[in-house]
């Protein structure tokens, strides 16, 4: 801090009083349908609220769906559904998400206070009802539905046809005062929709094949056509906190039509658009039963891919054995069925931008400015330099998949057990490799990345004491899952490629951490080793190491440490995961309890290396340096790391070392249940069942994980102390069943 | 009844037929809304435009980046010190082999070669917009001279700061061969050449009534005082020109271009300004017209929403004074008052820029403000909110501003002084120095002149991005300073290049110095 007599940081911390509240949920359905059998109809509607317990975040959802099935005459059905549903989100309050939309870095010497009385007056300005309050509404509409007609004209003879569409629109309207950023006000305004239309169109023809076999053919056609409109504009200082927008000469004739008045607009227009068609074929061939095979063909072209490399044949095949025959003898095995399928199927890519090869964009901005797109006033085009280049002559990426499964039942099938291994080719992956960086780019998009997956699932349900009266039952269920990925292939026959802060090398996982190794504490400068040729300490990159410094491992040997002695380590993706759980009953009692896990499973942690590099973090003003009201908050101890000179250029703690790679494996109670069932299957009551329960989720946490929750570490590994907490809930509840 | 029904239904199968027949691979071809394509591109007077805009756009971030143009032109061995900042420490220690992502970044030079890259494909390309008969061989001829001037500049501004560096002058679109480094001579040779042959083809003002029909009116549909000097024009390529010279220690050159430009100035509308221009209008691009005197420059205009934090001298300087209320308390750097004192010695007299009023010493704000306070704030460069603001709403609208005519002036004076002529190099700097309210110099045998003359590059073109570039052409020329001249034998006088430049091109080696 640097004024030490700023009277906002005295008094109680007592902060988590307002931002941590109990929020109740809940979620009530209902339904009506009726009709016959020619004719009939379902409505549905249901509210949905759910809250967290953190900075009064909540999601209210409301949806209501109507479904009318009509066969006009016998042989053809033709339904239809129309859905709409309306999500409202009330968003977090943090200082880093509206630091990043506002695009303004305010001076952040002075954080939020740790006393509920300021912070509370903080709280205060996001109050809707006050009139220079904050606007954060966020909306969500949904609308879909369907038409769908199924025919069966002639016996054997299959049609089913179905025209399906999918509006989401989500709008976003935000007024943050000029009280929540040094006198500067901010409005800003989203809305965007995607837009799906589907066709689909399907023949279908049984043959019988002698006594025993059976297929079926089916062909058709699908399409679909996606639009994603986007539109955001944003302006800083409206005339004053009562002007929340601004109102524009709406009539075309007029010469100021659209154009702001009294502050200036930034407006960001956007659209996206893809089809998709394809064409395929599939056979299924029955034999008693017993066996099953199928395959499938289709031709897909997408509209995301260049004109000489639209088009893509999938294929796939299965077959399905069951034993039931030959075990009808066995006294343990009751049931055993085999499973083995292959399929090689094309990847979509969900960009629009590869479809023209080598283009111009609009990329004038630098690092905190990412969207100036003119210069004195003009727009400038220029190749996609930050972006990446891309080239023509781009082919589909594919997955080649095998599976293989065997499912089989012991003891009367009360032990079940289904184990299926696969393994997974992702190929001609497209990925940007980095160029000399004497053409601009910062790379160049290319194919031929290749990564393969292997690994096992296990399911197993285990009805080890039968239910009954008077007796205990006990239902064990359990899954686990075991996945190994390796990078096989780069783009040009590359052995590795190093992206950033990350590492790619054939032979090794593409989740790995790619990082320095520690081993402790220079504490003098005598201790640090002098490379016998030039008589100088061992550098990191040129600075030499001094007391205080961290004793980085010099892999190669080469008496500077620098990225060729990074290695690669860990996984932020778990090898090993699944869950288990029971379910006890005892007369009208039940116990549930469900428990999932995650092991082999690591995370860099940022949070700590940012807290105690403090030297470079608090200096800096940008938006690694905001602290949010849970600064305040101890997630972790510190203490156990090395104290370093924090002041040193080697900056000791500098996140990319395994000092700071955590063990983030866990094992976690997700729900536990206790119910109580007053209907005695009706006997008792007017109701069919009548349940009574109480359920706590998130109760229990085993991990070795340092920080706060080891499920809060990022897509890519990394936690940084910033997610929202997963909240412990407590349900009581009623379940009617007429 | 039923006979209607079935009819209906075989409607309904039909209209489904059709559409699905109507899905074809036409479809398919739906063109991104969101980049021009590779084949519509070239086609209209609008690309060509867009490209030549896009050169600038390139530039003007190349040096923003980070505040790179501060970063490796003022702070190292400068004036400013952090106030806390300790990757701003390093860069002004001159450790440059910190590990600091500002570092790490800056000593990139990835950006400068988007420019050329930009360049060399508008040289290739722009042609193609021929075909439209509003893109006229006038314009065609004067961008591709522009083209030339930027790409000549961006070589410059390379091996100012790293010395020998790769000269790609073809797009080699897709191949991306791997260059090596080439000798800087030959890379400035190659510079210097293009200037001297696109010098002449560039006009003095953009957009004026040619009587020679040489040049486009109305160019690209604004007028003369919208361009004023935003483009490089015929002064702008002598001043680049004048510069290489001065790098390359040629200053018969230096002396020669810096002089042709002090003699046309008034056909570029370039003047030289006084102290509170200075402070207030030259580096807000503007309708005001002291701004004509960026001739070679990049600006960020207000009313086009080009206002931004980084890439302006304010974000890394101002700060709170009493009077401008920002919110930020301290500066990231700042001249401390021994070296304000050292700049502007009170034997100068009253210097407009910072000296102290005679009739009641209080310190002239024009520089600086809080001078009282222990970290006094450098607010020479201050255009906020579009030259308005009241620092409440800290986005910078001030131009990068690379020379004006000040700075030609102190680079001719420099080079007649070099040249052994002293008195009318002296003539120059006392100019400057009268413009600033300080008194002559007298011409003396033991005068050191070459020493005033940076001492006024000093004091005026404080926090212009110079301060580093000066200090290496000063000792060039002393020598009597045996760690400068241990930096210059070394090739220290370079910044390190950055590790991300070394991984992908195996043929760029560290220089010498930094390994």
């Amino acid at each position: 801090m640097r004024d030490s007599t700023n009277a906002d940081y005295y008094g109680a911390s007592n902060w988590t009083d307002l931002y941590y509240q109990y929020s109740p949920t809940y979620n009530v359905d209902a339904s009506i349908s009726g009709g016959s059998d020619r004719a009939n109809f379902r409505f549905f509607s249901g509210l949905t609220k759910n809250a967290n317990t953190a900075d009064a975040t909540s999601f209210t959802r409301y949806n209501g769906s109507f479904y009318i099935n009509v066969a006009p005459v016998k042989w053809m059905m033709v339904s239809s559904m129309l859905s709409y549903t309306r999500q409202e989100r009330e968003r977090n309050r943090n200082v880093r998400d509206r630091l990043a939309e506002q695009r303004y870095i305010p001076d952040l010497t002075n954080p939020l206070t740790p006393n509920k009385e300021l912070y509370g007056t903080y709280l205060k300005e996001f109050d809707k009802d006050y009139a220079t309050g904050a606007t954060d509404d966020n909306t969500n509409n949904l609308i879909n539905g369907y038409l769908a007609i199924s025919a069966n004209p002639f016996e054997r003879l299959n049609y089913t046809g179905r025209i399906g569409f999918d509006y989401n629109e989500g709008i976003r309207d935000v007024f943050w005062p000029r009280t929540l950023l040094e006198g500067n006000n901010f409005v800003s305004n989203y809305f965007g929709y995607n837009q799906r239309l589907v066709l689909t169109n399907s023949l279908s023809y049984d043959l019988e094949i002698g006594d025993a076999g059976k297929l079926i053919l089916k062909g058709g056609q699908n399409f679909v056509s996606d639009v994603y409109k986007y539109d955001y504009a944003y302006a800083n200082n409206t005339p004053n906190d009562f002007i929340k927008i601004n109102v524009v000469e709406g009539d075309p004739n007029k010469a100021e039509y659209l154009i702001p008045r009294g502050f200036l607009v930034n407006y960001f227009p956007g659209k996206m658009q893809s089809k998709l068609v394809s064409f395929f074929g599939n056979a299924v061939y029955t034999h008693n039963e017993m066996l099953k095979l199928s395959a499938v063909v289709s031709r897909e072209g997408s509209s995301n891919m260049q004109a000489d490399n639209r088009w893509f044949t999938n294929y796939s095949g299965g077959i399905e054995y069951d034993f039931q025959d030959m075990i009808i003898n066995s006294n343990t095995l009751s049931s055993l069925l085999a499973t083995a399928s292959y399929g090689h199927i094309g990847k979509l890519l969900n960009d629009d931008r590869f479809n023209a090869g080598p283009a111009y964009r609009v990329d004038l901005g630098f690092t905190d400015e990412p969207t100036l797109g003119s210069y004195s006033g003009i727009g400038g085009l220029s190749r996609p330099y930050s972006t990446g280049w891309v080239g023509y002559g781009i082919p589909w990426a594919y997955t080649n998949q095998l599976n293989i499964g065997l499912r089989f039942g012991l003891l009367e099938d009360r032990l079940r057990i289904g184990i299926d291994g696969y393994r997974k080719a992702d190929k001609d992956m497209l990925m940007p490799v980095p160029v000399a960086a004497e053409w601009g780019y910062t790379g160049a998009y290319k194919n031929g990345l290749e990564v393969n997956n292997t690994g096992i699932d296990i399911t197993l349900a285990a009805q080890i004491l039968p239910q009954g009266a008077n007796r205990l039952g006990w239902l064990f269920t359990g899954n686990f899952n075991y996945n190994k990925n390796e990078l096989s292939a780069l783009p040009d026959g590359l052995a590795n490629v190093e992206i950033g802060n990350t590492r790619l090398e054939i032979g090794k996982p593409i989740d790995a951490f790619w990082i320095l190794k520690n081993n402790g504490i220079y504490n003098s400068d005598g201790e640090v080793p002098q490379n016998p040729s030039t008589n100088t300490p061992i550098t990191y990159k040129g600075v030499p190491l001094k007391a205080g410094d961290p004793r980085w491992v010099d892999v190669n040997g080469d008496y500077t440490i620098n990225d060729d002695d990074k290695v690669l380590e860990g996984s932020y993706m778990p090898k090993m995961s699944g869950g288990f759980g029971s379910s006890l009953t005892y007369n009208d009692f039940s116990l549930d309890f469900q428990f999932y896990y995650a092991l082999k499973r690591n995370a860099l942690n940022q949070y700590a290396a940012s807290r105690l590099d403090f030297i470079n973090t608090e200096v800096n003003n940008n938006i690694n340096s905001v602290k949010e009201i849970t600064f305040w908050e101890r997630k972790q101890d510190l203490s156990e790391y090395p104290v370093y000179n924090p002041w040193s250029a080697v900056v000791p703690y500098r996140q990319d070392q395994d000092l700071f790679l955590e063990n983030a494996s866990y094992l976690k109670l997700r729900s536990l249940s206790i119910g109580y069932d007053l209907s005695r299957n009706g006997t008792r009551t007017a109701f069919r069942k009548c349940l009574l329960y109480v359920t706590g989720t998130n109760l229990l946490t085993l991990s070795p994980f340092k920080g706060d929750d080891p499920e809060l570490v990022n897509y890519n590994g990394i936690y940084n102390g910033y997610g929202l907490v997963n909240p412990q809930s407590l349900i009581l509840g009623v379940r009617v069943n007429f | 009844m039923k006979n209607y029904l079935y009819r209906w239904s075989i409607a309904i199968v039909a209209l489904y037929s059709i559409t699905f027949v109507s899905s074809c691979n036409k479809q398919l071809d739906t063109a991104s809304t969101r980049q021009a394509s590779e084949d519509q591109h070239w086609t209209k007077f609008e690309d060509a435009r867009a490209g030549l805009l896009g050169m600038y756009g390139l530039f003007r971030a190349a040096l923003s980046d980070n505040n790179a143009y501060w970063i490796l032109g003022e702070l190292r061995g400068g004036d400013f010190q952090a106030v806390s900042r300790p990757d701003l420490k390093a860069v002004i220690d001159g450790n440059l082999n910190a590990s600091f992502p500002l570092i790490t970044e800056a000593t990139n030079w990835r950006r400068y070669y988007t420019i050329i890259n930009a360049s060399n494909l508008f040289i290739e390309r722009v042609g193609e917009c021929l075909v439209d008969p509003r893109y006229t061989e006038s314009y065609y001829k004067l961008d591709i001279a522009q083209a030339r001037a930027i790409r000549a500049f961006a070589y410059y501004m390379l091996v100012r700061t790293w010395g020998d560096v790769p000269l790609v002058t073809s797009t080699g679109e897709g191949n991306f061969e791997n260059f090596p480094r080439t000798n800087q001579s030959a890379v400035l040779g190659f510079a210097k050449n293009e200037l001297i042959e696109v010098a002449t083809r560039l006009p003095y003002q953009y957009s004026t009534v040619d009587p020679d029909l040489v040049y486009p009116p109305n160019y690209y549909g604004k007028g003369a005082d919208e361009w004023k000097n935003t483009l490089l024009g015929r002064l702008s390529a002598y001043a680049i020109l004048a510069h290489i010279a001065a790098l390359e220690g040629d200053y018969i050159n230096a002396a020669v271009y810096s002089q042709f430009i002090l003699d046309n100035a008034p056909k570029a509308q370039l003047t030289t300004v006084s102290t509170s221009e200075l402070v207030s209008d030259l580096f807000l691009f503007s309708t005001s017209d002291v701004s004509w005197n960026q001739f070679v420059g990049f600006n960020f205009i207000y009313e086009r929403g080009e206002s931004t934090t980084s890439g302006h001298i304010e974000q890394l300087a101002l700060a709170n004074t009493t009077a401008f209320p920002m919110s930020k308390q301290l500066p990231d750097i700042y001249v401390n008052k021994d070296s304000i004192a050292v700049l502007f010695p009170r034997s100068n007299g009253n210097d407009q820029r910072f000296g102290f009023n005679p009739l009641n010493g209080l310190p002239t704000e024009a520089y600086f403000e809080n001078f009282s306070s222990a970290i006094p704030v450098f607010k020479k460069i201050r255009q906020v909110d579009g030259g308005s603001g009241d620092g409440t709403f800290a986005k910078y609208n001030s131009s990068i501003v690379f020379t004006r005519l000040e700075e030609i002036t102190l680079l001719n004076a420099e080079a007649l002084a070099v040249l052994g002529r002293g008195e009318e190099a002296i003539q120059k700097l006392n100019t400057m120095r009268s413009n600033r309210g300080i008194s002559g110099l007298n011409y003396s045998a033991d005068l050191d002149l070459i020493t005033e003359i940076f001492a006024e590059r000093r004091r005026e073109l404080l926090g212009e991005g110079w301060r580093w570039f000066d200090l290496v052409r000063y000792n060039k020329l002393k020598r009597n300073n045996p760690a400068f001249n241990d930096l210059i034998d070394k090739g220290g006088i370079y910044w390190p290049i950055a590790q991300d430049v070394i991984n992908r091109n195996p043929g760029i080696q560290q220089n010498n110095y930094w390994k």
